[in-house]
């Protein structure tokens, strides 16, 4: 889309075209040391309002070590030079988000350039927003690379801090 | 591709290869509007189909490559990527009845490539792998995949040629094995595909007869049959020429047998399970395309043994009838012509019965009233026998005409070899059948033609009046350009 812009497009279009662009955006893999992708990416559809993505981090394996949440906001609108995303938030959606304990980012999708731009959601906000900053372009290896740093890190800490033979639901014979 | 020769190829490559490149070429068709995406149709064969508002339908193949591993820098630039491709691949794309696209994308990057296959001329070579090149001109995008769309949608005026069928064509099974005679499997394929390219643009569309399908089928139940090969050739031109241009999908174009079409005629019904017995005959001619010359799949090999059961069951239905018709004129006739008594008198008899106004009466009596029983009519008045017999000769004056003159040499000291000697006698029962196509009707207001070699249906033909319905394949090649 980005090399045609009179192309029109249906919202369903843009919804799935911008949901593609998200899946292959934070699962590219990265050049620098890593060599693979660090992320893999799973859409959750309508049944789950506030969350669209839960993306894993991944070792070397393919195995997960740990996961965060994702909601998306495309836009078709976007102006080019501009230093900032405008997006239509939803404000009480993205603080549902933001109050979820688990790492939660939102991502917003420029359609026509066919970039996905970053910032995480880590509380709630008391007044609404309307564009989000271009500063961590998921193009960008550093970038996804940071991320798989905070995210990785995050769960590690949490892993310390969780007991998990304090459970309530053990296989009992 | 199978499952399994992809799983293979996945095994050799790093694992996110398999999962990016669908991601990948996901991104690509939803850069289409409006396009219905369905992942792997076709069992597992293609990885996605992908069907315009239009209904415009093709099915897409990904490949992808790890620059990163390969150790590739500034893929984008590169003029012209190669992909070794097997050629059975490629094969199954040419006999696909839509455009077949390879996708290849790099995983590392997201640059993609799209090349279509199914009119590749990769020439007669028996290598196991061809090389397919990707012009930097297919990189994957936005304008330039609707510009694939507009390649893949026919244009306007073939269009219009396409849509408008003047005439219906069938061939019989000697034309089949005349088109396929000395032929590889591919070379098969490739005639019939251009022999399609010529028939849909000279307005002709093309119909199986199930007799003729039930005649090749016959001699494939054992592999140690002379005609195997060829008559597996001649199915596999059968399918491959008949296939629905409109629904695209493998599956056949299938005319209704004799009985059928007389039930249809004189009682508005057809005999039970007929549609379905279609049904599952299109099916097993679309599995024996795919897979020739393989063709192990038990159920095939069950289906083959029950459809040559079933031929043996007609033509002893059809002996019994025939022999009762005699019967009624002359048994001492009909003990001479069946029973092989060399009675000549009554061979005599017989011959002079076959010529006769009465044996058209007493054959056609007897097709309404056999005809009826089949589609559960039990109580036909002889005012209605009468006058549905006399439509039943109106329609389909070929076959009476060609039955009256095969018979006519079978009553005969020395009757002429007009059947299999090996298996069965009565063989050209089926060269009638299919002169049942022949007459006033039409289907879909398009006059049906009969491409066959054999003199005795064009004779028929001519005394009933229809010579210009039958053709010789020489000529009909001919007709429609294909030297």
């Amino acid at each position: 889309m980005a090399d045609n812009p009179n192309i029109n497009a249906s919202t369903n279009a843009i919804g799935d075209f911008g949901e593609g662009l998200v899946r292959t955006s934070f699962s590219r893999p990265v050049r620098r040391y890593f060599r693979r992708p660090l992320f893999r990416v799973a859409a959750l559809g309508d049944k789950f309002p506030i969350v669209d993505f839960i993306v894993e981090a991944l070792d070397c394996n393919e195995d997960s070590l740990g996961f965060f949440f994702v909601q998306a906001k495309s836009t078709s609108t976007a102006k080019p030079t501009s230093r900032r995303l405008g997006l239509e938030i939803d404000l009480e959606k993205f603080n549902k988000l933001a109050a979820t304990p688990a790492p939660t980012f939102l991502v917003g999708v420029d359609i026509m350039a066919e970039k996905v731009f970053l910032i995480s959601a880590p509380k709630p906000k008391r007044r609404k927003f309307y564009s989000i900053c271009k500063r961590f372009d998921l193009v960008d290896d550093l970038v996804r690379i940071s991320l798989y740093k905070e995210v990785v890190g995050y769960w590690r800490k949490s892993k310390h801090k969780q007991n998990k033979k304090k459970t309530q639901f053990p296989n009992e014979r | 591709m199978s499952a399994e020769k992809k799983s293979q190829e996945q095994r050799n490559q790093p694992s996110y290869l398999g999962w990016r490149g669908k991601l990948l070429a996901r991104l690509a068709l939803s850069r289409l509007p409006n396009v219905t995406i369905t992942e792997q149709p076709k069992e597992g064969r293609y990885d996605f189909s992908a069907t315009t508002a239009d209904n415009l339908t093709f099915l897409v193949e990904v490949k992808t490559l790890s620059s990163i591993r390969d150790g590739i820098l500034d893929i984008e630039t590169i003029s012209e990527l190669r992909r070794q491709v097997p050629t059975e691949f490629l094969r199954n794309a040419k006999s696909t009845q839509c455009p077949v696209i390879l996708f290849l994308f790099d995983a590392d990057t997201d640059h993609g490539r799209f090349l279509r296959v199914d009119n590749l001329d990769w020439g007669t070579t028996s290598a196991r792998f061809q090389t397919v090149r990707f012009p930097r001109a297919n990189t994957i995008t936005t304008q330039s995949l609707y510009r694939l769309l507009l390649e893949l949608r026919p244009s306007p005026r073939s269009e219009r040629r396409a849509a408008s069928v003047q005439r219906i064509a069938i061939f019989d099974t000697n034309a089949y094995r005349e088109l396929t005679f000395g032929l590889s499997l591919d070379a098969v394929r490739n005639k019939t595909h251009e022999l399609c390219r010529l028939e849909v643009a000279a307005g002709w569309s093309i119909l199986a007869h199930p007799i003729v399908v039930w005649e090749m089928v016959a001699h494939l139940e054992d592999t140690a049959d002379k005609a195997y090969d060829h008559c597996l050739k001649a199915l596999v031109a059968l399918g491959e020429h008949t296939a629905s241009r409109e629904r695209q999908d493998g599956s056949i174009n299938l005319i209704a047998d004799a009985l059928s079409t007389v039930c249809r005629e004189l009682f508005g019904k057809l005999p039970s399970g007929y549609e379905q017995g279609l049904q599952n005959l299109g099916s097993f001619v679309t599995y024996v395309v795919r897979n020739a010359p393989s063709i192990t799949n038990p159920v095939a090999r069950e289906n083959i043994a029950r459809l040559s059961r079933g031929m043996a069951v007609k033509e002893e239905s059809w002996v019994k009838g025939m022999e009762s018709v005699l019967d009624h004129f002359s048994p001492e006739a009909a003990k001479a012509v069946f029973g092989g008594r060399s009675d000549q008198a009554a061979l005599k008899k017989a011959r002079h019965f076959f010529g006769s106004e009465d044996f058209m009466k007493a054959w056609s009596t007897y097709l309404v009233i056999s005809n009826a029983a089949e589609v559960g009519v039990l109580n036909l008045s002889s005012t209605d026998i009468q006058e549905k017999a006399q439509v039943v000769r109106k329609l389909f004056p070929v076959p009476f005409h060609l039955m009256s003159a095969l018979l006519q040499k079978l009553a005969t000291a020395q009757p002429p070899i007009l059947a299999n000697a090996k298996k069965k006698r009565w063989n050209f029962v089926w060269d009638s059948m299919i002169s049942f196509t022949l007459g006033p009707g039409t289907i879909g207001g398009a006059p049906v033609f009969l491409v066959t070699g054999d003199g005795d249906i064009v004779d028929a033909a001519r005394v009933a009046g229809f010579q210009n319905q039958v053709l010789f394949l020489n000529d009909y090649l001919r007709g429609v350009g294909m030297t």
